[in-house]
């Protein structure tokens, strides 16, 4: 490969990611943890090369790995595009709710965000080749600060009155910080531990009521606490045959965010002492339970990555925290890297990552996709201040695989809604037949795509 | 390379898109249902696709929702009353309009599990109704455009059964025999003929009633084909005759006017209205207006006492 080649390479991935930027309007993404694969390198492959990443984005990826390179500091930043969409299937007649109905119609598009976010993280080792401490952030820049809850059920109707990719929009909302370290344990054995955190909120509001009679006269005192929720992150690496081959494993608990708390008020006139009291649990930013194996290996123009993780989704506990029936998924990615000369690296990828949502044909209306990534990426070394410098830069495709959803009744008849119930249910039971304003009634497809790019700049040391 | 962003955009544009919806297991139960462009029928919330000024022209729907609380039986429950009526506008100098309402559906939610059955042909029989509005306050522009407020000029006096020197103040006969009492609906009674069913939709009783509503309505202009708001709607009624049982009672009633209701609703087919003329006739009748399923547009309440038990 020659100089002017390369360039043409890394011109057209820069086109790209410019192409990325100039698609962006608010609805952009970024969040990568376990969306996209995590820092420029891993993202440029789909997600894969996992036991090939060595400096601080390993933090979150697998910490083991880390004592196999030098010192890092950096930072990144990614973008995209979001065309993820769904269709509802048109109402039939008879079927409406008696009693008010929402000022809102019924819409074709969800409130689904995607804000850009900002990556920063250092390494280093104290001089110590055995001894990696790191840490990384990734803060989300459109939407920090953002998280919004839905009902997935019949009950949205008199809100929004559509469907949200709340899943997505859940992963992709919250700020996240990750400390971690490695231990080279014996020449070709390496363990490696960390901690995400993410805030949490507790806020208790305090009502004060002078009048029973007159609800328009309200004072209100609010307590409110910022916390850390914590997941624990554990890693081993093997390294093999003159460490052309590495495998490993790493283990990242699950994580969400919670807003918790309770309402209380005082109402003068009546007997009780606090006779309103609301409680507040809601769950956000949802991350499940992952455990991976990775395989790496160093041929001799090649660096390829198979990795293979498993998802604990059928723990994922919906905006309301409640279990939603969700099952465990296995995701995969595979991509390779090739050095030309010694300054460019290019790099590609293909990924799946399953839906863990079933064919929705009962009460709630959780929209998601199985998805397919196809990376392509590049970096450019050199040197400056006597350190080495790193370009990543990575533009990444997922495309949804369409599916639809349609509704269905149990034999013995639509239940009555209430707290418990999964199936279809009715919402007026007293009028004969089924009524019901579900938003996803009685069906829906969704489909699209989504583009995500990025760079990221590294001081290796 | 190009191979690569060839297969992107193929899957971009053709491959990743949601599809077309499934058709669902649910069939349409009201055939005649109205659909909108959508392919929505009664769908949930208001019509969001017309926009405009209205023409005050062609046929129209008039509805009004008047709630009231009752107090029967040491309790105080909700009772709430409908009017169905087609309604003709038409613009008069000064930028007023006036509307000719013609009853069609009067209608009552049931009490204590006993409905009030008031016949189609009563509604028919009752003498029309005209509303002169203003726009409010004076409009520099059109007079129907979107959002402009239109408020009756006077209060309008409807009586059923009964003929009065001066309609608005003249107490209602109590007698058969007052000569201002006559058989409006044509049964051969004098009033109007009413009566009242139980759950198992058997009659209990009939009575024959002289009555007199005293409404005032202001409406906004939301779209071409869609007016709404309130306003007070006070009636008063007495038996000429009662075949006795709940019809000989009488109960105090205090009206709600804060949650009265009233809507204009285009009927014709005109500027993205629905279009209710099902024979191609040229005119929409009272049957093919009671036989519409207007659940898009118009959404009744249901009795709620504890309105009436606020303290």
């Amino acid at each position: 490969m020659d100089i002017h080649r390369n360039r043409s390479i890394f011109t057209f991935m820069l086109t790209a990611m410019v192409l990325g930027f100039v698609f962006w309007t608010h609805d952009t993404t970024a969040q990568p943890l376990g969306t996209f694969g995590f820092g420029g390198r891993s993202a440029g492959m789909a997600g894969a090369g996992v036991e090939l990443i060595n400096d601080f984005d390993a933090v979150y990826l697998s910490p083991s790995t880390m004592v196999y390179g030098k010192s890092s500091v950096g930072v990144g930043f990614m973008w995209g595009v979001n065309a993820m969409r769904f269709r509802l299937s048109p109402r039939p007649s008879g079927y409406d709710v008696p009693g008010p109905q929402p000022e809102q119609a019924r819409t074709q598009s969800g409130s689904f965000k995607y804000p850009a976010g900002l990556m920063v993280g250092g390494s280093t080792g104290f001089g110590l080749d055995w001894l990696r401490l790191g840490v990384l952030a990734y803060i989300p820049l459109g939407g920090f600060g953002k998280e919004y809850t839905y009902y997935a059920d019949e009950r949205e109707r008199f809100f929004s009155n559509t469907l949200h990719y709340q899943l997505l929009e859940d992963q992709l909302s919250g700020m996240w910080i990750i400390v971690g370290m490695a231990f080279k344990v014996l020449p070709y054995l390496s363990l490696g531990g960390g901690m995400a955190f993410i805030p949490s909120t507790s806020a208790d509001s305090l009502l004060y009521m002078p009048n029973a009679a007159d609800d328009s006269t309200r004072e209100i005192n609010l307590r409110s606490k910022t916390k850390l929720a914590t997941a624990a992150i554990a890693s081993i690496t093997v390294s093999l045959l003159h460490q052309r081959l590495r495998l490993g494993g790493y283990f990242r608990d699950q994580l969400c965010m919670r807003i918790q708390g309770a309402t209380s008020g005082w109402m003068a006139g009546t007997n009780k002492l606090y006779p309103i009291n609301q409680p507040v649990d809601f769950v956000t930013s949802y991350s499940p339970r992952q455990v991976g194996v990775s395989a790496a290996m160093r041929l001799k123009r090649v660096r390829a990555s198979l990795d293979i993780s498993w998802q604990q989704w059928s723990r994922y506990l919906d905006n309301h925290d409640k279990r939603a029936g969700f099952h465990d998924t296995v995701n995969a990615s595979l991509g390779a890297e090739v050095p030309l000369g010694k300054a460019w690296v290019v790099r590609t990828g293909v990924g799946y990552r399953q839906s863990p949502v079933p064919e929705q044909t009962g009460r709630t209306n959780f929209v998601d996709n199985d998805m397919l990534a196809i990376a392509v990426g590049g970096q450019y070394s050199f040197n400056w201040l006597k350190q080495t410098l790193q370009i990543q830069i990575f533009f990444q495709f997922q495309g949804a695989l369409r599916r639809s959803n349609t509704k269905k009744v149990p034999k013995q008849g639509a239940p009555a809604c209430g707290p418990g119930v999964t199936d279809l249910c009715d919402e007026s039971p007293s009028t004969p037949g089924l009524q019901t304003g579900n938003p996803g009634f009685p069906g829906y497809s969704s489909g699209g795509w989504l583009i995500v790019s990025g760079i990221e700049v590294i001081a290796r040391f | 390379m190009r191979y690569t962003v060839c297969v992107l955009l193929i899957l971009a544009l053709f491959g990743c898109g949601p599809g077309t919806p499934p058709k669902g297991n649910f069939p349409s139960l009201r055939p005649d249902a109205l659909v909108d462009a959508s392919g929505d029928v009664a769908d949930s919330g208001p019509d969001t696709t017309v926009k405009g000024t209205m023409h005050p022209d062609g046929t129209w729907l008039f509805w009004n929702e008047t709630p009231s609380c009752i107090n029967a039986l040491n309790t105080r429950i909700e009772g709430i009353s409908w009017g169905l009526s087609l309604a003709w506008p038409v613009m008069l100098p000064d930028k007023r309009i006036s509307w000719v309402i013609h009853g069609c559906r009067f209608s009552q939610a049931p009490l204590f599990g006993v409905k009030t059955v008031i016949p189609d042909h009563f509604a028919e029989s009752s003498p029309d109704r005209i509303f002169d509005m203003t726009a409010t306050p004076a409009p520099k522009g059109n007079a129907c455009a979107q959002g402009t407020v239109l408020k009756q000029d006077a209060p309008s006096v409807q009586l059923w059964g009964v003929k009065m020197a001066d309609p608005m103040h003249d107490p209602l006969p109590t007698s058969a025999d007052d000569p201002r009492v006559w058989d409006m609906d044509g049964d051969g009674h004098p009033g109007g003929t009413i009566w009242a069913e139980g759950p198992n939709g058997k009659k209990i009783c009939e009575l024959w009633i002289v009555h007199r509503t005293v409404s005032q309505w202001t409406v906004t202009v939301k779209n071409a084909i869609l007016l709404e708001g309130g306003g007070t709607n006070a009636s008063e009624q007495n038996f000429v005759y009662a075949s006795g049982g709940i019809c000989a009672s009488k109960s105090k009633v205090d009206f709600m006017d804060n949650l009265n209701r009233a809507v204009f609703l285009r009927i014709d087919g005109k500027d993205g209205a629905p279009n209710l003329d099902r024979n191609h006739d040229g005119k929409v009748t009272c049957d093919e207006l009671r036989a519409a399923d207007l659940g898009k547009w118009i959404k009744p309440s249901s009795p709620d006492d504890n309105k009436c038990n606020k303290k």
